[in-house]
C-alpha cells in the first residue's frame, strides 16, 4: 500500500462543483436557521441564487471529462441534463411565493431538501457508477418524500408513504440488478459493464437479462414505466400543484440519463431482446396512460396519467438508441418541462385551501367549468398548455413529438412511429377535454377572482415564461436541437 | 475441519431462528429470533474473512436497525397473538414460488462470480478492513462523502415530521 | 486450529453449553425442592379499587424518532472504523475527508439539539 498523496488537480474539482454549489446553499439554509428565523422570500431568494450559480458552475467546465479517481463523469449528456434539472428547479422555486399561507414554506428545511434533491439528481445524471447512481438517487427522493409529506394533510402524508414504499421497493431492486451486473461483470462501473460484455460477446445472456429486469422495475418505478405506474395518479394528486409538476420533470429526466446510460449498449445488441422488452415497455406505458387519463375526473390525475404517457413517449428513444433519437429524447423533456410547468402552474394559481370543489379532488374538471366567460386570461393560458401538451402545432410538445417520430421512422422503426402518431392522437381527446369545460360549458361559480386568488406576481412571471416559451418555441428549436446535438454527440450516444 | 464445524452450527441455528421467526405467532419472539438470526449469520461473515461486513452486521443490524423493530413494535400490542389474514392461497403461493427461485439465482451467483476479475486487487497481506478502507477513502470518496449527505437528510426529514409544528392540519394553517 | 476466531468459537460454544446445562439444572432443582402446596389467594393479582382496564396502545412518534437517530449515528460511526485502520496510509487526504464526513454529520447533530430533538418529550 502506498500513503496516498493529496493532489487536488488529478482530482479534477470542477467536475463536482455544482453540486458542491447546490449542496453548500442547502447546508447555509439549514444552518442559518438554526440562529434567525427568517421568511421565505430570503430562502427563495438564496435558493434561486445557489442555483443560479450551479448554473454558472456547468458553463465552466470546459471539457468533458472525468474526476475523483474516475467516479464522477461529466460528458455532454451530463452536462445537458444537469442544465434542465436547475432550469426546472429555478422555474418551479418562485411558485413557494404564494398568496395564501402554505404551511411548508414556513419552513427553512423546505428549502433545504429542495437543494438536496436538485444536488442528489445532478450526482445520478453525471457519473457511470452504480454506486454513486444509487446514492444520489436516494439522496434525491428521501428528500423528495419529505418535501410532499410537508403539505400536511392527511392526502400528502398518504401520497408520501406510499411513494416511500414504493421507491424503497425500488430501490432493492436497483441493488439486486447492480449485484447481478457487478457478478458478470467484476465493475459497477457502466462504461466498464459494456467493455466486459461486449468483450465476451453476451455469453451470459439468461443472467442479463435477469439483470436488466431487475433494472427496468427499479427505474421503471422512478420513470413511472407500465406496470411500474400504479403510484403516480395517487402521489401526485397528494402532493402540492408544484411539486407534482416538478416530479414530473426533473426525477424522470435523471432516470432517462441512467436508463439511457444503462440500456444504450444492451438494446444494441444482436438478438434484440431487450430492445423488445423496451419496445413493450414504452408502447405499453403510452397507451395504458393514455387510456386511463381518457377516464379521469380529477384534472390533476389527468395530467398524472399523461405524464406517464409522455415518459412512454420518451422511453421509445432508449430503444431507437440512434443520435437523433437521443438528441429528441432531451429536446422532448425541454419543451414538457415548460408546457407542464405552466400547466401545474395554473392549477396552483388556481388553488384555494379551504375552498373546496369537489369532495374528493381539489381541481375537478367542473372547477374550469365556462372559465373563459369568468376569467378569459386564465382560461386562455390554460388552453394553450393544454393544446401543447396534445401535441397541436405550433406549440412546443408538438415539436418534441414530431422530431421523435421523424427518429422511429429514420431508424426503421415504423410501427413504433405509427403507434405513436396514434397515441397522440387519443390524447388530444382528453386534453381537449378540459378546453370543452372552460370555453363550452356554463361557469360555475360567479367571481372569477376564485381562479388567482393565490397568484402573486412571481407566479405570474413564471406563468408567463412558460406561456412565452411555449408560444415561441418554433423560433428556439432551431438553436436548442443545434446546442444538444453538439453535447449529445460529444459523449458518444 | 474446523470451518466445517463452524459452519454448519451457525447454519442450524440461523435457520432454526429464522424458521421460529416466520411461524411463531408471537410479534415479540418473532423479532427476538428474528435478531438472534441477525447475529449468527455475522458468524458466516468472520468465517469468509470478512471481519468488517460481520463487525456491520453486529452492530448495524443486530442492533440498530433491530432496535429501530423494537420501537416500530411499540405501536402495536406486542402482547397479542398475531392472527395471519391471506386473501387468496394462489397469491401466496405464486410469491413463494418466486421467492424460490430468486433464492436459487442467488444460491449459483459465486459460480459466475469465479470468472468476475474484481477492478480493484485487494492487498494479499493486509487485512479485510485495511484494504476496504484503502477503496473507500480513495476510489469511493465522493459516494462516501454523499452518504453523509443522504443520513443527513433522513434524519432532518425524520425530525421535521415528527415536530409538534406538523400536527396543525393545512385547511386550519393557510389563510 | 490456526483459524484467528477459534478461540471465540470455543467461548460461543461453552457459553452456550454451560447457559443450557445452568438453566435446566436450576428449573430441575426448583422443582425437586420447592414447597408444593400453593395458596390462590396469595398468588392472585392485587388490586386496588377499579376494574384492571387495557391502556389504549398510543404511542407518540417521537419515540420513534429516537431510534432513528440512533441508526443515522450509528450508521456514521461505523465509517470510522476503517479510516481509523488506515489512517497512517491515508495521511492527510483521509483526514480531510473524514472532517468533511463529521462536519455533516456534526450539523444534523446540532439541528437535532437545536430543535429539541434530542429531549425527552418537548420538542417545539
Amino acid at each position: 500500500m502506498e500513503p496516498v498523496k493529496f493532489d487536488l488537480v488529478a482530482l479534477n474539482l470542477n467536475t463536482i462543483m455544482p453540486m458542491l454549489i447546490t449542496l453548500g446553499g442547502a447546508l447555509f439554509i439549514l444552518i442559518i436557521d438554526l440562529f434567525k428565523k427568517l421568511d421565505k422570500q430570503f430562502y427563495v431568494t438564496v435558493s434561486m441564487a445557489t442555483m443560479l450559480l450551479a448554473i454558472y458552475a456547468i458553463f465552466q467546465i470546459n471539457s468533458a471529462g472525468r474526476g475523483f479517481f474516475d467516479v464522477m463523469l461529466v460528458d455532454g449528456v451530463a452536462v445537458i441534463s444537469q442544465l434542465i434539472i436547475l432550469g426546472a428547479s429555478v422555474l418551479f422555486m418562485p411558485l413557494a411565493l404564494t398568496g395564501f399561507r402554505f404551511r411548508e414554506f414556513k419552513f427553512a428545511e423546505y428549502f433545504a431538501f429542495f437543494l438536496f434533491m436538485i444536488a442528489g439528481f445532478q450526482f445520478m445524471v453525471s457519473t457511470d457508477n452504480l454506486i454513486l447512481i444509487f446514492l444520489g438517487l436516494e439522496t434525491g427522493s428521501l428528500a423528495l418524500y419529505a418535501l410532499i409529506a410537508m403539505h400536511n394533510r392527511q392526502k400528502s402524508l398518504e401520497s408520501a408513504l406510499k411513494y416511500f414504499t414504493m421507491g424503497a421497493f425500488a430501490a432493492g431492486l436497483f441493488a439486486f440488478g447492480s449485484m447481478i451486473f457487478y457478478g458478470i461483470t467484476g465493475s459497477v462501473e457502466i462504461g466498464q459493464m459494456k467493455t466486459v460484455i461486449e468483450g465476451n460477446n453476451f455469453s451470459n445472456m439468461p443472467l442479463i437479462l435477469l439483470g436488466t429486469a431487475f433494472m427496468i422495475a427499479a427505474l421503471g418505478f422512478k420513470l413511472s414505466i407500465v406496470p411500474f405506474h400504479t403510484w403516480t395518479p395517487d402521489v401526485y394528486e397528494g402532493a402540492s400543484a408544484p411539486l407534482a409538476g416538478y416530479m414530473s420533470i426533473v426525477p424522470k429526466i435523471a432516470g432517462f440519463v441512467v436508463a439511457l446510460r444503462f440500456f444504450d449498449f444492451l438494446a444494441m445488441a444482436d438478438d434484440g431482446v431487450v430492445q423488445t422488452l423496451l419496445w413493450i415497455a414504452a408502447v405499453a406505458t403510452m397507451t395504458i396512460g393514455n387510456i386511463l387519463a381518457l377516464v379521469q375526473d380529477g384534472v390533476k390525475r389527468m395530467l398524472a396519467y399523461s405524464s406517464v404517457s409522455h415518459a412512454g413517449f420518451v422511453m421509445t428513444a432508449i430503444l431507437m438508441g440512434t443520435t437523433q433519437a437521443h438528441v429528441g429524447m432531451f429536446l422532448y423533456w425541454t419543451l414538457f418541462l415548460f408546457t407542464n410547468l405552466g400547466a401545474f402552474a395554473m392549477l396552483w394559481i388556481s388553488r384555494h385551501p379551504s375552498k373546496q370543489f369537489d369532495i374528493r379532488y381539489d381541481h375537478p374538471f367542473t372547477k374550469f367549468s365556462g372559465m373563459v366567460k369568468i376569467n378569459p386570461v386564465a382560461a386562455v393560458m390554460m388552453a394553450i398548455f393544454m393544446l401543447s401538451l396534445a401535441g397541436i402545432p405550433p406549440f412546443a410538445v408538438y415539436w418534441g413529438k414530431l422530431y421523435l417520430i421523424g427518429a422511429a421512422i429514420n431508424s426503421d422503426h415504423l410501427y413504433l412511429a405509427l403507434i405513436m402518431a396514434i397515441n397522440s392522437a387519443i390524447a388530444v381527446y382528453y386534453y381537449l377535454k378540459l378546453v370543452v369545460f372552460m370555453f363550452l360549458k356554463d361557469p360555475s361559480q360567479n367571481d372569477g377572482t376564485i381562479y388567482n386568488m393565490n397568484g402573486t406576481f412571481p407566479l405570474r412571471l413564471v406563468l408567463i415564461v412558460a406561456a412565452v416559451f411555449v408560444i415561441a418555441s418554433i423560433a428556439t428549436i432551431e438553436p436548442l436541437s443545434a446546442f444538444i446535438q453538439t453535447h449529445v454527440v460529444a459523449s458518444g450516444f | 475441519m474446523f470451518e466445517a464445524i463452524a459452519f454448519y452450527v451457525f447454519s442450524a441455528l440461523t435457520i432454526v431462528m429464522f424458521y421460529v421467526t416466520v411461524t411463531t405467532n408471537n410479534a415479540l419472539y418473532a423479532l427476538s429470533a428474528l435478531a438472534a438470526g441477525m447475529i449468527f449469520i455475522s458468524g458466516f461473515f468472520f468465517l469468509l474473512d470478512a471481519d468488517f461486513l460481520g463487525v456491520i452486521q453486529l452492530i448495524v443490524y443486530s442492533g440498530a436497525v433491530m432496535a429501530m423493530y423494537a420501537f416500530g413494535m411499540m405501536f402495536f400490542d406486542s402482547t397479542k397473538v398475531v392472527k395471519e389474514k391471506t386473501h387468496s392461497a394462489r397469491n401466496v403461493f405464486i410469491l413463494t414460488a418466486l421467492s424460490a427461485i430468486i433464492i436459487v439465482a442467488i444460491l449459483t451467483a459465486p459460480v459466475i462470480a469465479d470468472n468476475a476479475q474484481a477492478l480493484f486487487q485487494p492487498f494479499a497481506d493486509k487485512g479485510n478492513v485495511e484494504n476496504l478502507g484503502y477503496v473507500l477513502f480513495t476510489k469511493y470518496l465522493i459516494p462516501f462523502e454523499l452518504a453523509a449527505v443522504m443520513l443527513l437528510v433522513a434524519m432532518i426529514a425524520g425530525i421535521v415530521l415528527a415536530s409538534k409544528k406538523m400536527d396543525i392540519p393545512l385547511e386550519k394553517d393557510a389563510q | 486450529m490456526a483459524h484467528p476466531y477459534f478461540g471465540v468459537f470455543f467461548l460461543v460454544v461453552f457459553t452456550a453449553i454451560a447457559f443450557i446445562a445452568t438453566t435446566t439444572l436450576s428449573a430441575f432443582v426448583g422443582k425437586k425442592l420447592a414447597a408444593r402446596e400453593t395458596e390462590k389467594l396469595k398468588l392472585s393479582i392485587y388490586e386496588c379499587g377499579p376494574e384492571t382496564s387495557l391502556q389504549p396502545n398510543k404511542i407518540s412518534a417521537q419515540f420513534y424518532l429516537y431510534a432513528l437517530l440512533f441508526i443515522l449515528f450509528d450508521v456514521e460511526i461505523i465509517f470510522m472504523f476503517p479510516w481509523a485502520v488506515d489512517f497512517k496510509i491515508l495521511g492527510m487526504f483521509g483526514f480531510i475527508e473524514m472532517v468533511t464526513f463529521i462536519f455533516l454529520l456534526a450539523v444534523g447533530f446540532v439541528y437535532a439539539w437545536k430543535k429539541g430533538a434530542l429531549e425527552w418529550h418537548s420538542m417545539k
